[in-house]
């Protein structure tokens, strides 16, 4: 019996992390956002959470060495796995990002925001923006994004993704391939790439119709990409079905314009995939996706968009 | 050594199958779905031998006592091996996880206290702690689908990258030391149902299927990246969006080695037992032994090979098939 509390007592001690290389909460500081500018020279700004109002700072030749430099600048462990924002000063490639997730321990759904030529200050509220990016995509003005998505699509074929940018009119969307930014969307493009993404429809658009302005409640929204090779060109169809209160014809050729406008200004222009273009491929003409490389498939596809009533 | 019940017996092979999963990078997508249902569809034939076998009385305990040494020794070098190959595989997983104590020689120390105590327990009270972490496997695995549930995009299964069904069936194969263990713990499983002892076979293969069908669904292309993509599918799977659920995946995977380390260590230690019954101290024999096994491969970076199927094959379904000819040949002669 002597025995077993004993052993009992070793493994709550040693065995749960109470001994050692653990940290109070108070020894911590928890990142809300962080702005990251990786240069010659790697340099850190740490957002906290509401309350503690501080900014803090560090240098280092990589991530990891800047962390350590504004650890040891407050003289408290910097915890990354709750950060909600991370800005980028420039582009990230899709192994600066794996290591943001693997090895910084941020959440995949850490949201990611560039900020090419803007700037974020020490008076920012970064929540402020954390949230707006949240609202954007909760009521479907901007399509879902975050580390992981940006990260999943860097990694595909074409090696592009769509991320947002803060302008000076505020958040747009853009696409880059790591390095640089390829191109910023217009709204009407943005738009249009929620309804053929389809991961967060808005509830409600305001339709031009016969009868002038008037509001569409969209109740479900679904969208299917699929794939077609016909006389050996790839004919690539988003069919997008709505159901909703309304003027549904008006609401349908609304959105098919938006889309229209996101197929031109991503996949025409910048031969950006950025709402599943390989994934159809590889699913509906496997030989063919094996046969060609993705750029070729880019170069000849053509696009077909379908808006309908469910 | 107590008696075991099936249900027991299920949950220590389905834990050393779920420890294999976490540490090995498998191939990910439809083809390599297919072929693990292959993989398990040829587990269960090669048990078939095993099964008559215990189904005619056979006893390893008794056949050991009758002064057969060779089919003893050649199992506790089995088991020895592949506790040394599940310290490399902790070794080498443990970077990925951040485990607090990654340093090789104090984790090999620490799980092997842990086991040393867990086996000094008997088989009894280990097949009810393999019981009580089966559940919190079961606890994780809902943690890890609700997680994977919001990432999870079908279309992405055709960018899986897949070397195909057979090679599939193959990797799963090699996989499969639980066979030879199972052969072993039929000695000390309660009589039951064939259908009920083998049920560790569709439910490692459901474990199997649903985490190959996650990470083919979840990471899609991104699969690859990573060296262990049980690992990575963890890391994005988060069922909170700013906050992550590390530590259950960590208490899991150090349940599941410290679990499967004693399993090979317990075995080891009895069959020692009833070849050398004057020896003393056998766990810590066995456990010395794996460690030593387990440097020795850790310094040649050896942690499988197809040839791995070979003494799975030979130890499964040659030696039993082997035992069986030779008891009825006995049956005939008297």
């Amino acid at each position: 019996m002597i025995k077993r509390i004993f052993c009992l007592c070793a493994a709550l001690i040693f065995a749960t992390g109470c001994t050692g290389g653990t940290a109070e909460v108070r020894e911590r500081i928890y990142v809300q956002s962080a702005v990251l500018d990786a240069g010659e020279y790697t340099s850190l700004e740490l957002f906290l959470f509401e309350g503690t109002g501080e900014l803090v700072e560090g240098v280092g030749k990589d991530i990891f060495s800047a962390t350590e430099n504004a650890a040891v600048r407050t003289g408290r462990e910097i915890f990354l796995g709750h950060t909600e924002l991370l800005c980028l000063k420039s582009p990230m490639d899709s192994s600066g990002l794996m290591n943001c997730l693997d090895e910084y321990r941020l959440s995949p759904g850490c949201r990611l925001l560039l900020l090419q030529g803007e700037d974020i200050s020490e008076d920012t509220d970064t929540t402020k923006l954390t949230d707006s990016l949240k609202l954007g995509t909760e009521k479907g003005n901007i399509p879902q994004t975050d580390l992981f998505t940006i990260l999943k699509e860097l990694q595909s074929a074409d090696g592009k993704a769509l991320a947002p940018l803060l302008t000076e009119d505020g958040i747009s969307m853009c696409i880059t391939d790591g390095q640089n930014i390829l191109g910023i969307l217009s709204q009407r493009a943005t738009i249009g790439l929620v309804w053929l993404r389809g991961d967060n429809h808005p509830e409600r658009i305001t339709v031009t119709g016969e009868n002038g302005t008037e509001s569409f409640q969209v109740y479900s929204a679904c969208t299917d990409v699929s794939a077609q090779i016909i006389k050996g060109i790839p004919h690539i169809k988003a069919e997008v079905k709505i159901k909703g209160k309304g003027n549904t014809n008006a609401a349908c050729n609304m959105i098919k314009a938006y889309c229209q406008s996101a197929i031109d200004e991503t996949a025409e222009s910048m031969r950006a995939d950025v709402f599943g273009i390989e994934a159809a491929i590889a699913r509906d003409c496997s030989e063919y996706y094996a046969q060609h490389d993705f750029d070729t498939v880019m170069r000849t596809a053509v696009f077909e968009i379908d808006v309908r009533e469910k | 050594m107590n008696r075991i019940s099936s249900g027991q017996l299920t949950c220590i092979l389905l834990l050393s199958e779920a420890f294999m999963i976490m540490c090995l990078s498998a191939d990910t997508g439809l083809p390599a779905m297919a072929g693990t249902a292959i993989g398990f569809g040829i587990k269960l034939l090669l048990c078939i031998p095993a099964m008559v076998l215990y189904k005619n009385g056979f006893s390893l305990s008794s056949y050991c006592k009758e002064r057969h040494f060779v089919l003893p020794v050649i199992f506790v070098l089995y088991f020895i091996a592949r506790g040394g190959i599940s310290f490399v595989l902790i070794w080498n997983s443990a970077e990925q996880l951040s485990l607090p104590y990654s340093g090789s020689l104090i984790t090999a120390v620490l799980i092997g206290i842990v086991c040393l105590y867990t086996s000094s327990l008997g088989l009894r009270t280990f097949s009810r702690a393999a019981t009580f972490t089966a559940g919190f496997l079961g606890i994780t695995l809902v943690i890890l689908l609700i997680g994977a549930w919001q990432r999870m995009d079908i279309s992405s299964i055709s960018l899986a990258e897949s070397s195909g069904a057979f090679s599939g069936a193959v990797e799963n194969l090699m996989l499969s030391d639980s066979l030879p263990v199972f052969f072993v713990l039929m000695s000390f499983t309660r009589e039951d149902r064939p259908a009920k002892r083998l049920m560790f076979l569709p439910i490692g293969l459901l474990l199997w299927e649903i985490v190959q069908l996650l990470c083919a669904a979840v990471l899609g292309g991104l699969a690859s990246y990573g060296e262990y993509p049980f690992f990575l599918l963890t890391s994005v799977s988060q069922p909170l969006a700013a906050q992550r659920a590390d530590a259950i995946y960590l208490i899991v995977f150090v349940l599941l080695c410290t679990l499967r380390i004693t399993m090979f260590t317990v075995l080891s230690a009895h069959i020692m037992g009833t070849i050398f019954p004057r020896l003393k101290l056998r766990s810590i024999i066995a456990l010395l032994l794996m460690i030593g096994a387990g440097t020795l491969f850790g310094f040649i970076g050896y942690t499988g090979s197809p040839f791995c199927i070979l003494p799975i094959v030979f130890l499964t379904f040659t030696v039993p098939l082997w035992l069986l000819i030779k008891k009825k040949k006995e049956c005939r002669a008297s």
